[in-house]
Parts: C-alpha cells; structure tokens; sequence
C-alpha cells in the first residue's frame, strides 16, 4: 500500500508522551500518521493537507480541541474525530458528540479501545468513499 | 475549644463538604489545616475519649472504610498502567496521586474522630510521605531524610533513592532465600547531603561549581573539588555511624583476622547507574579503621574531571548529582565469576554464559584476563553442553599491606585447571536462573566462591540483550498433549506471566510461615499476610479474592502471576502436587512445564520513557506493602513507609476501635437495647441502628424483624439444632476453682450487662460479644454486596477449667476455623480468625458456621479430657455442618 492509498491519521495531544506512544503502533497497523503537540500547528497542517481522521485532546493551551474539532468540522466535514481527554464529563462528551465527534475516550486508555475506534472511523471512511 | 458533646456526624460531613467544593492544590492545604486545628481541639478531648457515642464513631468508621476502598482502587489502577497497555500522561499521574494522598488523609482524619489524638503521628507520617510524592510530581530528586549507613538486611527497592542503586540492587538479592550476598551497609545520599550540600562545605563546593559552569577548567575545578573533599574531617555523628556500622559487621564475621572492605560508589536516579559504570572509584581490601576515608576518597571521585565532564555532555545538573556508598566485607574469592543467564552473543541457542577465572575478579569485570567459559542449558537440569578452560597464567590477590589488589602469578598446577567444578557451576547456574525468574530479565550477575567455595552474589543487573533477540516462543499445541489441564479459563488474571512449582496450600499463619521458594501459593482467599511471601514464590492461585484487594496490588507490584476466583483451586491443589500456572493463557497444568518459562526479553521502549519512571518512582512510595502483620512489634504509625502502609495501618486500627469498645457504658446503646427472642435459652441485647428510628419499639425483638444480614446468619447458627447442649455439663471441682479466680472481663463491667450478650448491628455491620457458658467470644463483621468492605473477625478466649483444657479447645477452634477457610492465630486459649474480601454468601456462611461453633463449644472444654477428643468433636461438627450446608443454608437462600 502506498501513502497516498492509506489512511491519513493526524494526533494531536499537548502531552508528548501520548503521541509518541500511538505514532508507532498506528504505523505498524498501517496508517499514515502525523503528530502534533500545538493545536496551533496541527490546524496549519490541517489546512494544507486533508487527513481522513484526527485523534485529538480537549484540554490545552491556545486553541482548544472544541474550537479545532469547529474548525475542522466546516472545512472538511468527512473527516473523523476520536477525542481523547483526561476530563472527560457528561457535558463535554454530549457537547463534542454534537459537533460530530465519532467517539469520545477517557483517558488513560488501552491501545484496543483506541484500535477499536479507529477501526469503526475507518468503517465510516470507506463507506463515504464508496458512496 | 473543648465542648460537652463531641462534635458530631455534620463534622465529617462538612469536611467532605469543603473538599468537594475547593479543588487542586487548595483541598490540600485545607485539609492540612482542618485535621491540624480539628487534631488539636480533640486532642484537649482525649480524656473524654469515651464520650463519643457509638453513632458517630460508627458514622467515621463506614466513611474510612470508603475511602480505603478508593484509595486501593486507585493504587490498583495506577499498578495496572505499568503493564504497558495503557496511554496514560502526567495529568494522569499527578491526578491519581493526589487523589490516593487525599483518600488516605481522610482515612488518617476518620480516625482519629474515632479515637481522638491516639494515633496523631499519622499526620507527621502523612506530611512526610506526601511532601515526597509532590516533590517527585516537581521534577525534584528527592533526598530522603534518613539515617546515615543502612544495614544490607534493611535494604529493599523502595529505599533506592537513599542507598542508590547498587545497594538497593544488593538489599534485594539479600531478601531472596537461598541467595547469599557479602555483609555491609549502604552510605546513604542523606549523609552525602549532609557532608557536601550542608554548611560551609556545600558553600565551597556550589561556588566551585559555578566557576565551572562559567568556564574555568575542567582539571584545575575538578582538583580543587576532590582535594576539598578528601580533605574533609567527617562530623561526629557520621564518623561514630559508620565505625559502629563496620564494627558490628566485623563482629558478624566468621573471618576473627585479617578483615577487610570493599568501599564502592552507588549512585543515584536510575539512568545513571550504568552509564557511570566505571567512573567513580571503588576501593578494595580496605581495612576497617580505613574506612571513613576510604568513603570521602569514594565520595571525591564525584568530582573526577572525566565524571564532571560526562555529566555536562548529558546535560546532567551538578544538583542531581548524588552520591551513596556501599561498604561490604571483602570476600576472599577462590574464584569470581560472571554470569548472563542468556548468552548474550548468541541468544538463539538459549544458554546460559559463565566465565570464572582462580582469585579475585577485578580484571575479569573489565576483559583484562583470560577466564573459562562454560555454555550450560537453560533448561533443567542445566546440562553443560560445553567449555572452553584456558591457560591461566595469573591471579589478582589482595595485597597484604594497604588497600588495593596486585597481580600475580598463579600456582603452575593450576594454570590448566578448570576454576569452577561441576557442582560449583552447577550451584551458580541455578541462582543465576532464580534471579532472572524474579527479575523478569536475563540478568548480568558478577559472584565469587568465598573460602568454603560457598557462591556469594556480588551484583545482579538486568542484561542488555538489544533488540534483535527472537522471542523464545514454543509450541503450545506440542505442550498441551504431555500435560493434564487443571483448570481451563477459569477464574480472574491479576498478573499475567508463568510460574511453575510445587504446591503450598496455606489456611494459617503457622502453615504461611513454611512457604518454600519457589512454590505456588494456593488460598482460599487473598489476605495481605500472603504479601510477605510473595517474593519467594513463583505464582499464586486463590479460590476467591479481589482484583483490586492488598494482595493483588502487590503481586502486579512485585510481577508475580496470580489468578484468583477458581472457586475451588485449594480443593484440587493439594500441597507437594508439581504445577505450571500460566497466566498468560489462563491455564493450570499438572507438572513442571519448563518449556513455557520463558520470558519475552525483547526491551520494552514504554519502560525508559519518563511517565512509565515516574509513575514507577510515585508507586514505590504508594503502593508496597511493607507493615502486613497487625501482631508484629513494628506494627506502627511511625514505620509507615508508604501510602500503603499507612491505609493498611489505619485500616486495622479502625477494626480494633470497634472491636474493642466498651460497648456497656454507651449511653445511646444502652436507650435502644432490645432482647432478641431465640429458640434457644440465651439472653442476647440487640441495638439495631436500622430498628432506631422505629417508634414505640417492643421490648423483644423477633428475629425476622432484625435488618442485619450478618446478625440473621449468627442467630441462625447459634440455633442450629442439635448444637446447644441443653443439660448443663457438670463442672469438676478442680475445674470450677480455677475459674473463681478469674474477674469479669472489664468491658462488661456494666452491671446491666454483666452475663449479657450484645450485638450491635446495622444493616450490613455486626459486632456481637457473648459470654456462653464459661467463655467469651467476639464476632465483628461486613457482610454487604461490596466483596472488597465484607469481612468477618472472630475472637475467643477465656474458659473455666485448667489451662490445658483450655488448649485443646483453643486447638479444636483453630482447626474448624481452618477448614472454614479462616486465616488463624492463636496463643494458648486466645484463638482469632481472620476472612476478608469474600462474597457476601460466602460470608453468611462462614457466620452462620461462626454461630454454630460458638454454641457447640459452649461447654466443651470440660468434656476435653484429652487430645484424642480434639479430632473427635472437629469431625463431629465438620458432619454436622455438612448436614446444614444441604438443609439449612439452602433454606436461607431460597
């Protein structure tokens, strides 16, 4: 598979050490991935370049995720969101559901609850292609 | 300002108020300030201790037993994140650890609501440890307060910032059984800070350093540095420490003359253990009354230029720069040797490596001498599947004048001999094997032969095998065929991994003591008493327990493979049966499978990012369990190392209070008390908090308006037919006169209660005390739909007749409690039995069998003439039970 046929995964989390653990383990199932510690440069990039599926953070400096997944939403509305956070409450979920978010995981959290919604984003993708 | 009424249930409850609406670090500076004031104005109370009703004392005791539940749900969660299959982040981190230290504190706080001002060094405890965890959380390394030398047989893990890591690593070694480690003690980093961060000297020393940093020479700082510290006149204090340290080292010698010590650095933080390898100095063969300078000459090699220039190539701060010192008696090596327990060259061919050479191995460790190697399987029995013994031309010996080491050369006879026999190597082979099984690595381990070629370990460490290592991986299927399944998918995992072994089936302290190495431990249930063995066994297997209990965060913590709820594993395991547990696949095998040992070695990147060391260096100072016996001397608040150790402690003591309360002077008890009408002639006062807001109460309660479950399942018990002997039995003379001397036991001193027997309940709680016949017994227990609060306390003692009646049926009690699954300890006619963290059916049962005993041994000590009755009346009523087990405990649950 060739990186133009795979899918295009950005992470975007204020905590390195969250990027830098899902980085290799999406690459190994075969995503292409970028990360990003700012949401600031995450958008930039976002902007250039199309990605089927951003996993992203709530809580951080700058622009927040609720702003970005905004953003994101109304220039690209296929793309998916998974939101992953540490303060996860009812209000942010029910808030984060509305804007489009796909699925909403609490931090911390194991490699197959994220796999596993990785998987039905990838789902939505390929049918919305197919369409 | 002391007040008549002790403040009441809207104390506590204001507090969590107050908690609940502050957040970060403000709940913790108020808490700080509300339990120092609180402290204080009931410390004024204390004398008006028994003031407190039972109400508000209970009220404090449900709310601790809450936050210990939390508390140990969270450290369990937090053990669980180091198993690698988590994303967590600092936020994580720092939020759960506040969160546990807040839980605790509250615990800390209920307790002494309930017994004001009796434990208050668990505040001063607290403060300590908390200040730690949030110095750690700031990126600080911390220096322990501590003493200045700690002896190698107090040393384990969780003191490694204190002794750094060689000692640590040595303490370790010198706990596992079997494993025989020189004698010594550590120089700790707090009497490092003492000597050259205190004072004048640490003034000296930080400018020196800042005109370093500025750029002055690396040599000329570096010379100026080490002459200032070898010239140090050590303080008082640390001089007298260390020569006592060393003398009562000498004097545990079998060596009378010509001691001598090894002096060598251990250095702080974990990274820079190896990557100092070789830097500081070591001296060896150094006489005693050498030994503090042989420490400063250690100490200034801090300050060599190649070691200050290494720290500024890895941006390593000059403040993290800390150094503790290990002193060890010398062994005069016949041989010394290295080990890797996996041949690191070739780690397909699944060997071990050995290379020994006559003398000492001073040159050894750094490739400068020739050496034998011996490949040997790693696979029982350990064949030696070759060797390779060269021409050995010389030896390094100690010199006889001064410290250090010459070279010489070796006795001609020698030189072709092979420096390590069949046995010897064997021997080292096996420990090396044990210590790679416990450390979940192949290990690098340098050992010596002393003088009765006895092997001594001398260091241990994890070996770096890269990344290319294949996983040794086997066929299961091929397995599977030579081995009977025991048990197939069932129960719970708490730590994955194999262990395999011979069978000890534990049901008392007794039987728990005798846990041989190696063996898998199997229990009814898990109790925290088991965590004191847990490091010498290679699995455990539990018929019931939690996932969340003491015991299973401490074998996450220490790695050992556990599964617990089989249900039934103490019925199918019986103690000396040969078993593999594999964890990993959830199976139990009849047999010693050795094929499935192994390990996966390949090195983990998750384990060398700073939120995994982090975390790990939080939950060293959260979660081992170091205080695990209630009854041992070192049961108290000031030996809490731990969180954990001091949730256990206040866990326990909260236990006690009710236990031991005078239950007859208490006011409020005394307005609600009903009499329970019973089938069987017994004077039972029930106060049923559930029963207290019932208006125009009757005088006698039926048993089915009781609302207590546990009460319900006792009564039951204590009425089961055919158990009450109803004719009083006659008393002998002798008997009868040697319990005229006794008084009255004083918690029943209240004259209404005298003769009477009690049971305080509330829904889920019981405490009942009777006085039958000629004996007391106390029962408390949870029994509720939360296995991890339930628990049952059973106490009994006391007893007309001659004390060694009383024994028989002490030991009578102690066997039935046994087969019951009740943890037991006894003491002549004192028998108590522990069970913890069962289901509530389960707990029913145990009272209902609790209710049952204490009626059938109501008057037996009289009839207990001699040992053969012992065994007679156990079957007796084990027959009995049975009986019950199908007719009444079913009637119960329908």
């Amino acid at each position: 598979m060739d990186s133009s046929e795979k899918i295009k995964i950005l992470v975007l989390d204020d905590e390195p050490i969250v990027t830098k653990r899902l980085k290799p383990i999406l690459e190994r199932k075969g995503y292409y991935v970028e990360t990003f510690l700012k949401s600031i440069d995450a958008l930039d990039r976002f902007r250039k370049h199309p990605f089927d599926l951003i996993i992203t953070d709530l809580k951080m400096e700058g622009i927040d995720g609720m702003e970005l997944l905004s953003e994101v939403k109304s220039m690209r509305p296929e793309t998916e969101v998974i939101v992953i956070t540490g303060f996860a409450t009812m209000q942010t979920a029910k808030e984060s559901f509305r804007k489009g978010v796909l699925d909403f995981i609490a931090k911390p959290f194991t490699f197959g609850e994220l796999l596993a919604a990785i998987d039905k984003a990838v789902l939505h993708i390929n049918n919305k292609e197919s369409q | 300002m002391p007040t008549e009424r002790p403040p009441g249930n809207n104390c506590s409850q204001l507090f969590l108020e107050t908690l609940h609406q502050t957040s970060g670090e403000k709940v913790v500076r108020k808490i700080t300030t509300e339990g120092l004031s609180g402290f204080f104005r009931r410390f004024l109370l204390k004398e008006k201790e028994s003031a407190l009703s039972f109400p508000f004392i209970f009220d404090h005791f449900r709310k601790l037993i809450n936050e210990n539940n939390q508390a140990l749900e969270i450290i369990a969660d937090m053990g669980a994140k180091m198993s690698g299959e988590f994303v967590f982040d600092r936020n994580y981190i720092s939020s759960s650890t506040a969160e546990v230290a807040e839980s605790v504190y509250r615990m800390i706080y209920h307790l002494d609501c309930m017994v004001p001002g009796k434990f208050h060094s668990l505040f001063s405890v607290y403060n300590r440890i908390r200040a730690e965890l949030d110095s750690e959380l700031e990126g600080n390394l911390v220096i322990p307060e501590g003493e200045y030398v700690i002896g190698y047989e107090h040393i384990d893990d969780t003191l490694a910032t204190l002794v750094g890591g060689k000692n640590a690593n040595l303490g370790v070694l010198g706990g596992l059984l079997g494993v025989r480690i020189p004698d010594g003690f550590a120089v700790t980093s707090h009497c490092f800070d003492q000597l050259l961060r205190k004072g004048e000297c640490g003034i000296k020393i930080r400018s020196l350093l800042h005109q370093w940093e500025e750029g002055r020479e690396t040599a000329e700082v570096s010379r100026e540095l080490v002459r200032l510290v070898r010239g140090l006149s050590l303080p008082k204090p640390i001089h007298k420490s260390i020569t006592k340290a060393v003398a009562s080292v000498v004097s545990r010698s079998l060596r009378k003359k010509d001691m001598r010590f090894v002096v060598r650095s251990s250095a702080i933080g974990e990274d820079s253990e190896h990557s100092f390898a070789g830097q500081y100095e070591s001296i060896l063969n150094v006489l005693p009354e050498d030994v503090p300078d042989a420490y400063l000459r250690v100490l200034s090699s801090l300050y060599a230029p190649q070691a200050m220039e290494y720290r500024r190539q890895k941006n390593i701060l000059e403040s993290e720069a800390v150094m503790a010192v290990g002193v060890q008696e010398m062994v005069h090596a016949r041989v010394s040797g290295v080990v890797y327990s996996l041949n690191a060259f070739e780690p397909d061919k699944d060997q071990l490596l050995v290379a020994s050479t006559f003398g000492l191995g001073a040159g050894l460790v750094g490739g400068k001498q020739r050496a034998d190697q011996f490949h040997v399987s790693r696979k029982p029995p350990y064949e030696i599947l070759g060797m390779d013994i060269v021409h050995k031309k010389k030896i390094v010996k100690k010199k006889q004048e001064g410290d250090g080491v010459i070279n010489s050369r070796l006795n001609p006879r020698l030189r072709d001999r092979p420096s390590l026999g069949v046995e010897e190597l064997r021997e080292v082979v096996n420990i090396a094997m044990r210590l790679e099984k416990y450390f979940r690595h192949p290990q690098d381990i340098e050992f010596a032969l002393d003088e009765r070629k006895n092997p001594v370990i001398l260091q241990s460490r994890s070996l770096n095998i890269g990344q290319n290592v294949p996983k040794l991986i086997c066929d299961f299927s091929r397995v599977d065929d030579n081995y009977p399944i025991l048990f197939d998918g069932v129960g719970d995992i708490v730590q994955e991994g194999v262990g395999m072994g011979v069978v000890h089936n534990v049901r008392s302290e007794e039987e728990l003591n005798l846990t041989p190495q190696g063996a898998i431990l199997v229990t009814h249930f898990s109790s925290p008493n088991f965590a004191r063995v847990l490091k010498r066994v290679n699995g455990v297997i539990t018929d019931i327990g939690s996932q969340i209990g003491h015991l299973s965060t401490i074998a996450r913590e220490f790695r050992v493979p556990m599964i617990i709820n089989t249900q039934r594993a103490t019925k199918v395991l019986k103690s000396g049966m040969e078993i593999t547990l594999d964890a990993q696949e959830h199976k139990i095998y009849e047999g010693l499978m050795p094929e499935l040992c192994y390990y996966e070695f390949a090195e983990d990147p998750f384990e060398q990012t700073y939120e995994f060391r982090l975390l790990r260096r939080l939950l060293k100072k959260i979660s081992p369990l170091k205080l695990v016996d209630p009854a041992a001397a070192t049961f108290r608040a000031e030996a809490c190392r731990t969180l954990h150790d001091l949730l256990r402690f206040v866990h326990e003591k909260s236990v006690e209070v009710l236990v031991d309360r005078n239950f007859a002077n208490d006011i409020f008890l005394k307005e609600h008390a009903r009499r329970l009408q019973l089938t069987i002639p017994l004077d039972l006062t029930v106060i049923d908090f559930a029963l207290c807001r019932t208006k125009r109460l009757p005088s006698r309660l039926q048993l089915h308006e009781i609302k207590s479950v546990p009460l319900k399942a006792l009564a039951r018990g204590m009425c089961a037919e055919g158990l009450w002997e109803r004719e009083p039995v006659e008393v002998d003379m002798k008997s009868f006169m040697s319990s005229m001397t006794k008084t009255f036991a004083t918690n029943v001193s209240d004259p209404r209660f005298v003769g009477q027997n009690l049971a305080v309940t509330s829904g889920d709680y019981m405490n009942v005390s009777l006085r039958l016949g000629y004996h007391f017994s106390m029962i408390d227990s949870i029994c509720s739909g939360k296995e991890i609060d339930n628990y049952v306390y059973f106490r009994f003692f006391g007893g007309v007749t001659d004390p060694k009646r009383r024994s028989r049926r002490g030991r009578m009690i102690q066997q039935i409690l046994m087969a019951n699954d009740f943890m037991v300890s006894s003491k002549g006619d004192l028998v108590v039995g522990r069970l913890k963290g069962a289901s509530s059916k389960a707990i029913r049962e145990k009272i209902f069998i609790l209710g049952a005993l204490v009626s059938y041994t109501r008057q037996l000590d009289v009839k207990l003439v001699d040992e053969y009755m012992i065994s007679n009346y156990v079957s007796q009523f084990t027959t009995l039970m049975q009986r019950y087990r199908k007719v009444g405990l079913e009637k119960e649950d329908g």
